[in-house]
């Protein structure tokens, strides 16, 4: 368990020197001065100079964790906010999540509630053992001591700073858990405060060094083409005018396709163009959008394998006066972060060290030890900002890293560090896409039109099968894809849902939202299609079903929040309407109003409300942010994102014809934060799902056409 | 399309670093004008600026993102108009003032950077010095932008973890002249 004061967690009983290696903003290798500092944990190092660096397990990625978990440790502290900076943590067991297995990986939005507790125990530790050490200076009770901005104050007005005892704290034995007590919630000066994020200087001056930022003396730079489809091998390969190009400093061929390794990575680009591929496709099925719609179609109409079931849903389906169905899909769509994927290692006969934006540092360590043939404790990750990852940097078998690692492997005589960049088009047309999913809902309605059997059956590749996250898939049904589905929060007495895996098509990985954005996008539209049915409003026909059902209170809330900062059911102009959805991604609650204008096939998402319920928010600032951006991601996909297919090879290449939001169809976008106590939950993904169901809830309000097979550029809608 | 004049020395490079292997490229010594400094640079004619920005003068500020002039990552200023510096060859660049995010506040923060803060824009942060570049181009052109016009210039620039309202936020902000910490 992470921030349990076990021996093991302790690096440094005694005081320590700290010597450390950064890359610097030139590029060149920095040592920190040595310092003497206190590290009782893993997770915080205070040195003689006052600074105290919290040391964060989850990546930073964007989401704010680095701040926020920085927050609760300075807090319990008692820290000088002001003295604090956010260290990645380096490879080590201690640094597993416990929600996701022990794993060292920022995925799920699990960081705050996996690390939370952890956290302020090591901070409190930490400050029980600097009141000690200051009052046996003082030989006074620590009883008699507080603690408040980095200073342990004593009777008589006595003060320390916290740098001043590092030698003496370090020195003290580490407290029992038991003797440690935690700050009350109404004590807390940072947690609950819109504190500004640690990295803000930095991100506006452009100094802050993400992993394609990084440099090294001597680095080469490396561009890989690999097999247009997943399967395809190499038939023939021809180097010979890639090698006559400027600054090539090698040429080859490793598992995931040809290495071009240059100077600088435009020598590397430029002759990586002029290699001469040909493929094997062999017998690989080369599928189009058209050829997999056709089969999750055929397979949504036939029952699949059982995620829950209460009632006997096919009698009432069978028996019932009337039933309803419909049919609701979304296409595979890519994670594209701003940054392109890419990863920078130096071997030499000591040590390997990687630089990477990584999402996954514990497999990434496992993958460059292997491929390397290295003793794990020889190799280091160094995780650097990351400019955007959703998913994509903590990839199923660490794909961007392993190939780094395998190039590295095959040029030796190279002696140098290599530095892999993937231009654009090879990260959009690199897989690993969202899967396409089709879903099949039919209700069986009573005399007043609510539903009394529910059946939803779901297709879609597995995402989590045969990864380092498969511990998620159990008896054959992958729970990512019916997370919200199986759970569903109406009160529905007879529920089936289904589940088809089929291996087909490209390769795919969760991506932000995972499959709440295909169950919530499904289950959203089909509640609110049921409600007009019988023209009621879909506010009030969900709170009916809610209500049926007991413990959705919170649920309830949010919904309310989010109508009344709408202006539900207050009038509107021709042309203009709203559409609601409710969801509940892991026990954050989440709803949201769309409004939009739409006359004929043109579009304009007026202001997207949501309120959110994610318990205590660490930082409400950093959450209203996070539900900004996840909406704007929710509706570009919902608008554009498609990933086409012809002959087995992705249609789209580049930000041309695969398009995401710009700033002129952006909504107003409000957010309430409906307090739900003192426990912390995620936010990172929480507000992506709502944004497709509500967006096409108010297109039917606003013109009587539904849509049900996103995204809306099917329709020919655009912005 | 205008003369550019090139203040360089140009040469048609034959090289033989191995036996039996012969490159020829155009490449110049030239002078680059960047952030008010003069810096000579050995490069091609057709590297983009981006990158003899990035891999031979080592300023990592101006970012890459598509290579193609569609994300906006790479804007940087040429004679004061914003430019995606991925698509610009460096033999373009020479002779012309040249500014990147690194030179953008040239005493302490520039009026948008110090609104950046206060409201408290960038999450990962990566396309942020190019909407920075950009949205000061948008102010030096147009003091006082209307919401249209802010949307409409800063099209080119994409963010894809949504931080387009804040963006727009603190555009106004810096373009009012009234920095000030946003209230959450």
């Amino acid at each position: 368990m992470p921030g349990n004061l076990s021996r093991r967690a302790v690096l440094k009983g005694s005081v320590a020197l700290l010597i450390g290696f950064t890359v610097g903003d030139a590029g060149r290798a920095k040592t920190l001065a040595s310092r003497r500092s206190f590290q009782p944990s893993a997770f915080l190092r205070i040195s003689d100079d006052g600074v105290i660096t919290a040391i964060v397990s989850p990546a930073e990625m964007g989401q704010g964790i680095h701040t926020a978990l920085a927050m609760v440790l300075a807090d319990e502290l008692d820290a000088d906010w002001a003295a604090v900076r956010v260290e990645p943590a380096l490879v080590d067991p201690v640094y597993g999540n416990p929600l996701l297995n022990g794993l060292q990986t920022t995925e799920a939005s699990v960081s705050m509630a996996g690390f939370y507790s952890g956290t302020r125990q090591a901070a409190a530790a930490a400050r029980t053992m600097l009141v000690h050490a200051a009052a046996d200076e003082w030989r006074v009770s620590p009883d008699l001591c507080t603690t408040a901005a980095s200073f342990v104050i004593g009777p008589n007005g006595r003060r320390k700073a916290y740098g001043a005892l590092v030698a003496a704290a370090s020195r003290k034995k580490l407290p029992a858990e038991a003797d440690v007590q935690l700050k009350a919630a109404d004590r807390f000066t940072l947690v609950g405060r819109p504190v500004p994020r640690l990295d803000l200087q930095s991100q506006v001056t452009g100094t802050l060094v993400y992993g394609i930022d990084v440099q090294l003396p001597r680095m080469l730079t490396a561009t890989v083409v690999r097999a247009p489809m997943a399967g395809a091998t190499v038939k023939s390969l021809d180097t010979a005018a890639a090698r006559s190009m400027p600054r090539v400093r090698e040429i080859v061929q490793i598992p995931s396709g040809v290495a071009v390794i240059a100077d600088d990575f435009w020598s590397a680009l430029t002759a990586r163009a002029k290699l001469n591929i040909e493929w094997d496709f062999s017998d690989l099925e080369r599928f189009s959008s058209a050829s997999l719609e056709d089969r999750h179609r055929a397979m949504a109409r036939t029952p699949g394998a059982v995620a829950v079931r209460t009632g006997d849903v096919e009698n009432a389906l069978a028996t019932s006066n009337t039933v309803f169905s419909a049919e609701y899909s979304q296409p595979p769509v890519a994670h594209a972060p701003m940054e392109p994927l890419n990863c920078t290692i130096d071997a030499t006969p000591e040590r390997v060290n990687v630089w990477v934006g990584s999402q996954d540092q514990g497999l990434h360590h496992v993958l460059v030890s292997k491929i390397l043939g290295r003793p794990p404790d020889e190799v280091q990750i160094h995780t650097t900002a990351m400019g955007g990852g959703f998913g994509r940097r903590g990839s199923p078998d660490g794909d961007f890293v392993a190939e780094t690692a395998e190039i590295v492997k095959a040029v030796p005589h190279l002696d140098a560090p290599i530095r892999n960049i993937w231009p654009r088009e090879d990260d959009i047309r690199g897989g690993f896409y969202r899967p396409m999913a089709f879903n099949h809902m039919a209700a069986a309605l009573d005399e007043a039109g609510m539903p009394i059997a529910w059946r939803h059956r779901i297709v879609a590749r597995s995402p989590l099968a045969g990864t380092q996250f498969s511990f998620f898939v159990t008896d054959g049904i992958d729970a990512s894809q019916v997370a919200g589905a199986r759970d569903l929060p109406y009160g529905i007495p007879a529920l089936l849902v289904e589940l088809h895996s089929p291996e087909i098509g490209p390769t795919v990985q969760w991506l932000r939202a995972v499959g709440n954005s295909n169950v919530c996008f499904a289950v959203e539209s089909f509640v609110d299609e049921l409600a007009h049915r019988i023209n009621a409003d879909p506010l009030v026909y969900r709170r009916m079903l809610l209500e049926r059902r007991p413990g959705n209170e919170r649920l309830l809330r949010v919904m309310d929040a989010a109508a009344q900062k709408a202006g539900w059911g207050t009038p509107l102009p021709r042309g203009r309407a709203r559409g609601i959805a409710v969801h509940d991604y892991w026990g954050t609650k989440a709803a949201q109003v769309a409004e939009v204008y739409i006359r004929e096939n043109k579009i304009a998402v007026e202001r997207i409300t949501c309120a959110i319920d994610c318990g205590l928010a660490v930082n409400p600032d950093g959450v209203r942010a996070q539900v900004e951006g996840a909406i704007v991601f929710g509706l570009s996909a919902a608008l554009y994102g498609e990933i086409t297919f012809a002959d087995g090879l992705p249609e789209q290449s580049n930000f041309d014809d695969y398009p995401v939001l710009r700033m002129p169809a952006c909504p107003q976008i409000d957010v309430v934060i409906v307090e739900g106590g003192e426990r912390p939950g995620g936010v990172g993904e929480v507000a992506v799902p709502h944004v497709a169901p509500a967006l096409c809830n108010a297109i039917f309000a606003a013109t009587g056409r539904r849509i049900r097979a996103l995204p809306l550029s099917r329709s020919g809608l655009s912005t | 399309m205008a003369i550019i004049p090139r203040p360089c020395v140009s040469r048609l490079t034959i090289r033989r670093d191995e036996p039996g292997r012969q490159v020829l490229e155009y490449m110049a010594v030239r002078q680059l004008n960047i952030n008010g400094q003069d810096r000579t640079v050995d490069a091609p004619d057709d590297m983009p600026l981006l990158w003899v920005l990035r891999d031979i003068l080592k300023m990592q500020g101006t970012k890459f993102g598509c290579g193609a002039g569609l994300c906006g990552a790479c804007t940087v200023h040429v004679d004061g108009a914003a430019a995606r510096s991925c698509t610009l060859p460096v033999s373009r660049a020479a002779g012309r003032k040249i500014r990147t995010i690194e030179g953008l506040g040239v005493d302490g923060l520039h009026p948008l950077q110090q609104a950046w803060i206060a409201c408290r824009v960038p999450q990962c942060g990566y396309c942020q010095s190019g909407q920075l570049m950009a949205a000061a181009a948008l102010l030096a052109q147009t003091p006082q932008p209307a919401d249209e016009q802010i949307d409409n210039f800063m099209a080119g620039n994409l963010c894809r973890c949504g931080t387009y309202p804040r963006i727009r936020e603190a555009i106004r902000m810096a373009a009012r002249g009234q920095i000030h910490e946003r209230s959450s």
